[in-house]
């Protein structure tokens, strides 16, 4: 069994470092995991993609998520994208920061989340990375919140470590599981 | 021991740590630049008590490193692409003064045109430097080399330079577990440094770096060659004492389901993790495939070669970089193996892929054994067979004019 995660988003969005929290927590509850960026060079505000892979048994794959499982969208002006939306499965689940959701002509089961607003709310700032992740966690159930959390509390000091930890939690607990709207 | 989640780079700065390396010298490039943050970060900390050494090139940086291992310090440095070959000139340097020297390449390509991705490009073409050469798959087998480097390198039957190559981003960025020993369990496999070769002593000056005419140069050059070749049977034995210790066996080159298998590809560094999940759909669907993946590329583990594929009905090489108006260099070399080895000459293709990054995927790999498999049941290739672009864009081929004239 294998989960196979694709994130969208602009550098400085939290996407790679997101998708090395999800992986971290995976290996953390005795799964395998890989997590990789595509990039070019480090330019804030660049299209950024950002691959997880996490699997009960050590991952061979060495290429990017063509079909992925799970698609999570930091910033929805990427909707409009074409290749974001390459190799959508009908079983595979969309995650996508956004205010007002709209109608989606793609596969899959597609699910909205304001995590912009959340968190302004919570921050003070536009971050939404950890916001997603526990939104991410509701929808897959590949870890438990906790593990997430105590990955949180390892890599993060102070109150960045305080936020982020708040931050998984209202994430999880914001997102509508019938579907967030349309 | 401890398994950690991080990327290659940082198993790299880990095992340099917990080799207790004494001076770095090295200058920043994408993708290795995280590997000598860390290290930066290690050493500002106190995590690690050794000279950093910031310089203002790579041609510096390795300077600086022959001078610390000449003075008899365990020495590290790394780079990647352009930073390698603006070392080029010091490479030869560092090998022909038995210097055990330990660089990690992050492997990118060579511009132009620019680019930051992964290939072969940078480390295949300093083969002939004198250094010994590693290719790894992952950050597990980074973390592993870069303690085996040390180990093989300062013996007394060896005393040669040694690069760990892993492939930029898809190893170096990549996050993984990695199992990270305690260091009293790495000091039984590397102990600390003590300086086996002539080097820096005031009480007894010497000179180092000496010119030598026609009648003794080639035999300089004869005991680089004789004792790089020693260091396949010493690498054995090392991965035997290494198992014991760290309970995992490394190898000179990876033969996967290769016993039956009528095609096998071969090839070198993480691209093949893709392909042994490929031989694995494929054999699932009753077809005889195999993979064999080379990790010692210098030196050239030619016997246990020829024993891995001396059974295989035809055979790819998957080469990340090319040798202009040549090839592949991989392939050339598993070609010049087979020529003279006692089984049956069968056909040997050579597959160009992967070039400044693009993405070596399941489909490649299915088009490469595809390809072969063609090629097999005919018994021989034509000269326009025996090198193939697996993933090449016709239409930006044609698009292009590639080969066409260039200029008025």
């Amino acid at each position: 069994m294998q989960t196979e995660i694709r994130f969208h988003g602009f550098g400085g969005e939290g996407v790679v470092r997101a998708s090395e929290l999800l992986g971290k927590a995976a290996v953390k509850c005795g799964k395998w995991a890989q997590s990789f960026p595509y990039f070019g060079t480090e330019i804030r505000g660049a299209a950024v993609k950002a691959f997880t892979r996490v699997g009960d048994n050590p991952i061979n794959q060495r290429c990017f998520i063509y079909e992925p499982d799970v698609l999570v969208i930091t910033n929805r002006t990427l909707v409009r994208d074409r290749e974001v939306w390459q190799g959508l499965k009908d079983s595979s689940k969309v995650l996508i920061n956004g205010a007002e959701p709209e109608e989606l002509k793609v596969p899959g089961q597609v699910f909205w989340l304001n995590a912009t607003s959340l968190g302004y709310e919570l921050f003070q700032k536009p971050i939404v990375n950890t916001l997603l992740l526990g939104a991410l966690i509701k929808l897959t159930q590949l870890v438990p919140l906790t593990a997430l959390a105590q990955v949180i509390e390892e890599e993060f000091t102070g109150r960045a470590r305080e936020l982020n930890v708040k931050a998984i939690n209202k994430g999880f607990a914001a997102l509508e599981p019938g579907g967030g709207g349309l | 021991m401890t398994r950690c989640f991080i990327s290659g780079s940082m198993a790299v700065a880990e095992a340099a740590q917990l080799a207790g390396v004494q001076v770095i010298a090295a200058y920043p490039i994408t993708p290795q630049t995280g590997i000598v943050e860390a290290l930066a970060r290690k050493v500002a900390t106190g995590l690690l008590g050794a000279e950093m050494i910031p310089v203002e090139s790579e041609h510096s940086a390795l300077s600086a490193v022959v001078g610390a291992s000449l003075a008899g310090a365990r020495a590290f440095t790394a780079t990647s692409s352009q930073g390698l070959a603006l070392m080029h000139e010091v490479l030869p340097y560092a090998s022909g003064l038995r210097l055990p020297i330990v660089m990690a390449v992050a492997n990118r390509s060579l511009a132009s045109p620019v680019t930051i991705f992964n290939d072969h490009q940078d480390s295949l073409p300093e083969r002939d430097s004198g250094w010994i050469q590693v290719y790894v798959e992952n950050a597990q087998e980074a973390f592993d080399y870069l303690l085996i480097a040390y180990r093989v390198a300062e013996d007394a039957q060896v005393l040669l330079p040694f690069m760990v190559c892993l492939d930029g981003f898809s190893v170096s960025h990549t996050y993984e577990p990695v199992d990270i020993p305690a260091v009293e369990l790495v000091n039984t496999f590397l102990p600390p440094f003590r300086a086996n070769y002539p080097h820096l002593d005031l009480a007894e000056p010497k000179v180092f770096n000496v010119m030598a005419f026609p009648e003794h140069f080639e035999e300089f050059q004869r005991d680089k060659h004789e004792s790089n070749r020693k260091v396949l049977g010493l690498l054995n034995e090392v991965y035997d004492h290494f198992a014991r210790v760290f309970g995992r066996r490394r190898q000179n080159l990876e033969a996967y389901r290769v016993e039956d298998a009528e095609l096998v590809l071969v090839g070198m560094g993480s691209m093949m993790g893709t392909v042994r999940g490929v031989v694995d759909d494929l054999r699932a669907r009753g077809q005889k495939v195999g993979m064999v993946r080379m990790v010692c590329f210098r030196p050239l583990p030619v016997q246990e070669i020829q024993a891995v594929l001396q059974g295989a009905g035809a055979i790819g090489v998957l080469d990340r970089d090319v040798s202009f108006g040549a090839g592949g260099i991989l392939y050339q070399d598993i070609a010049r193996s087979m020529y003279n080895s006692q089984g049956k000459r069968v056909p040997a293709v050579n597959f160009i892929a992967g070039l400044g990054g693009r993405d070596v995927n399941p489909a490649t790999i299915q088009k490469c054994f595809y390809r072969l498999a063609s090629v097999a049941s005919s018994g021989y290739i034509t000269s326009a067979e025996e090198l193939q672009w697996p993933d090449e864009n016709e239409a930006l081929l044609r698009a292009w004019g590639v080969g066409d004239k260039h200029g008025n």
